[in-house]
């Protein structure tokens, strides 16, 4: 779902990015508000556990891959504004070091992964939780809440990364509408919506969508069992607080260790193609056979490592040390920002 | 003195007058900033003495970032480097963010300069070397920072002496780092009653500050003799021997001393480290 440099126009890619500015002074208002410094590493927790999710490529037949964001599970357990920050500095991370996602089409792709996701995906999660989640005192009840919430986060997770694949499939669909050379060829991304929408719903409705739902899911029942202190909304002593985070960070070292699973799904993502392979894209039994204009002469950056990998290595190496690289910087940012906060203290108590 | 009450003493005129005397305006920028640096310097030294004590032997560690630094700027594989940086960042993870502040802020602004410095090369159709250089910059400033602030100056200096390095070295070093903090604390303290005291406009600041500066010089000839004669009368030679070293490390076992767990895993991945460089190069 990352968007790649040169398949929006610049114009989009200006009006996404200027769409994002009020949602990200807003959600940086509202989470300097309302997360307390000592709970501003989680957010980089989940920003980690976003960007791992990420790696974890699914294949669907007919050659696309697809992957979880993980958006709405940071949502679930932070709120949709730490939600919002924590997928952004993981797209960020991912399109400066790894070229995952065009630099100029990154408010685009934070339009759709760092502002649609969360919210959506937080928007049913609370619809469908209603107002059970304020009663959870008895044991029994918090073992019938705690199913509700799996639920309700499965659901809104689905109910996310569906929505962030349709805008997505829409910022696609209406390039060759807007922008097209002399000859009547599409200067960017070459599918209208008639192509790109059922071709991004079909895998995100149905597998793609399901590996969200897998990937919030566990991770939620995982962090219920493994360190429910970190959803309870009261802030605890700071040593209580790391504790808590350890069981996170050995589920980070699994995952990092798993990701050349997602390798395993040979082939591109649907809108993901290099300006080398589109031509060679058979979309409804017919090849494009041409590159458009605008991709070929479009902005371009070179990241440090394309692809999350290094020239001449096993691909396996290079995946892991991306993970690796990534998560490591993703929870250092968030320390960083945490020391620069200042103490809050809550006088009401 | 005697007849006070029949005469007083004249009243001189200047005492009489009404004093009109307003001082003009100084900016106080200049004592202000040089206060404001000088404090900025010693607190890093105090901070970095508490805020995290590394457990690794200090001559180990030293010496273990030195050889990954080398290491690091001799490989032509950047996928070496790139594990460096992996495993820094790893354990940077895992430290408070105040000093992760300073490691990186070093690290981010040595790799910045050394990229102005090169962007050059990539006019000249050499991108990628400005990319390889900076990145490398980056890793050798921050993990010498991490080094540097994970380990106080006195338990670096004493582990030098594993490197058989001459005991004069060693003492001038040692005496130079301690004193930077005590006489900078003492310049602190003439330079803020320089501000207190004066009124008005200064024309001639610079002289004011080689006043000061002259003062700590003096001050710390003064002191330099007083502490070689108090370290003579306390029983030393002149030498840093080991047993001094040992002695600590036993009586500290307990406590935040170095723990041979943590030697064996750095030793162990500073092996890892130097199989990886020579399969890969």
């Amino acid at each position: 779902m990352h968007i790649p440099e040169n398949y929006l126009s610049p114009s989009t890619c200006a009006v996404m990015t200027v769409a994002m500015v009020p949602v990200w002074v807003h959600a940086v208002k509202e989470v300097k508000k309302e997360i307390t410094k000592d709970k501003m590493p989680l957010i980089g927790i989940a920003a980690a556990f976003s960007f791992v999710g990420m790696m974890f490529n699914v294949p669907l037949p007919g050659g696309t891959t697809g992957h979880a964001v993980g958006g709405t599970l940071a949502a679930c357990l932070l709120g949709p504004n730490a939600a919002c920050i924590s997928v952004t500095i993981a797209l960020l991370i991912q399109a400066l070091l790894f070229g995952d996602g065009g630099i100029l089409a990154f408010g685009a792709n934070c339009f759709n992964m760092a502002f649609a996701l969360p919210y959506v995906g937080y928007a049913v999660y609370k619809l469908i939780l209603g107002k059970q989640s304020q009663t959870t005192l008895s044991a029994g009840g918090m073992q019938a809440s705690n199913k509700r919430r799996l639920i309700a986060a499965g659901a809104g997770s689905y109910a996310g990364i569906n929505a962030a694949a349709l805008l997505a499939a829409i910022e696609f669909g209406i390039q060759p509408i807007l922008f097209t050379d002399e000859a009547g060829l599409p200067l960017y991304c070459p599918y209208g919506l008639n192509i790109s929408i059922p071709s991004m719903m079909i895998g995100h409705l149905t597998i793609f969508g399901l590996a969200e739902v897998v990937f919030t899911v566990a991770i939620y029942a995982f962090v219920l069992k493994a360190s429910p202190s970190l959803l309870a909304g009261a802030s605890k002593a700071s040593g209580q607080k790391t504790k808590a985070e350890k069981p996170l960070f050995a589920l980070l070292a699994i995952l990092i260790v798993a990701t050349p699973l997602g390798l395993l799904a040979q082939g591109t993502a649907w809108g993901e193609w290099g300006a080398d392979e589109i031509s060679e894209v058979v979309s409804s039994g017919t090849e494009l056979g041409y590159t458009p204009s605008g991709m070929t002469s479009g902005f371009s950056f070179e990241s440090i490592m394309p692809d999350y990998s290094i020239g001449g290595l096993p691909e396996i190496a290079g995946y892991i040390l991306s993970a690796v690289i990534g998560v490591a910087l993703c929870v250092i940012i968030f320390r960083i920002i945490s020391a620069g906060m200042k103490n809050k203290i809550d006088f009401d108590i | 003195m005697i007849n006070n009450e029949n005469e007083k003493p004249p009243v001189p005129e200047w005492l009489l007058s009404t004093n009109e005397y307003s001082p003009p305006r100084d900016s106080g920028r200049y004592v202000g900033k040089s206060i404001a640096s000088l404090l900025g310097v010693l607190n890093k030294i105090r901070r970095g003495r508490t805020l995290y004590a590394s457990k690794l032997s200090p001559a180990l560690c030293l010496l273990g970032v030195i050889l990954l630094i080398v290491l690091s700027s001799a490989s032509r594989n950047m996928f070496f480097t790139y594990c460096l940086i992996a495993m820094l960042l790893l354990r940077c993870c895992f430290l408070p963010g105040e000093m992760l502040r300073e490691i990186f802020r070093a690290g981010v602004a040595a790799a910045l300069f050394s990229a102005l410095i090169l962007l050059p090369a990539a006019f000249m159709g050499q991108p990628k070397s400005m990319l390889t250089v900076s990145i490398k910059v980056f890793y050798s400033v921050s993990s010498l920072s991490l080094m540097s602030l994970a380990i106080p100056w006195n338990k670096m200096t004493a582990g030098l002496r594993v490197f058989h390095i001459p005991n004069i070295f060693i003492q001038t070093l040692d005496l130079t780092l301690k004193y930077i903090y005590i006489l900078g604390e003492f310049g602190y303290q003439m330079m803020e009653s320089v501000k207190l005291r004066s009124v008005g406009r200064d024309r001639s600041k610079h002289t004011t500050l080689s006043g000061v500066l002259g003062a700590v010089l003096l001050r710390s000839a003064e002191m330099s003799k007083e502490t070689h004669d108090a370290m003579i009368c306390r029983g030393f030679t002149g030498e840093y021997g080991k047993q001094n070293h040992s002695a600590e490390a036993a009586t500290g076992s307990s406590g935040s001393s170095h723990s041979a767990a943590a030697n064996a895993a750095f030793c162990a991945i500073l092996a890892a480290a130097v199989i990886l460089f020579i399969y890969l190069n």
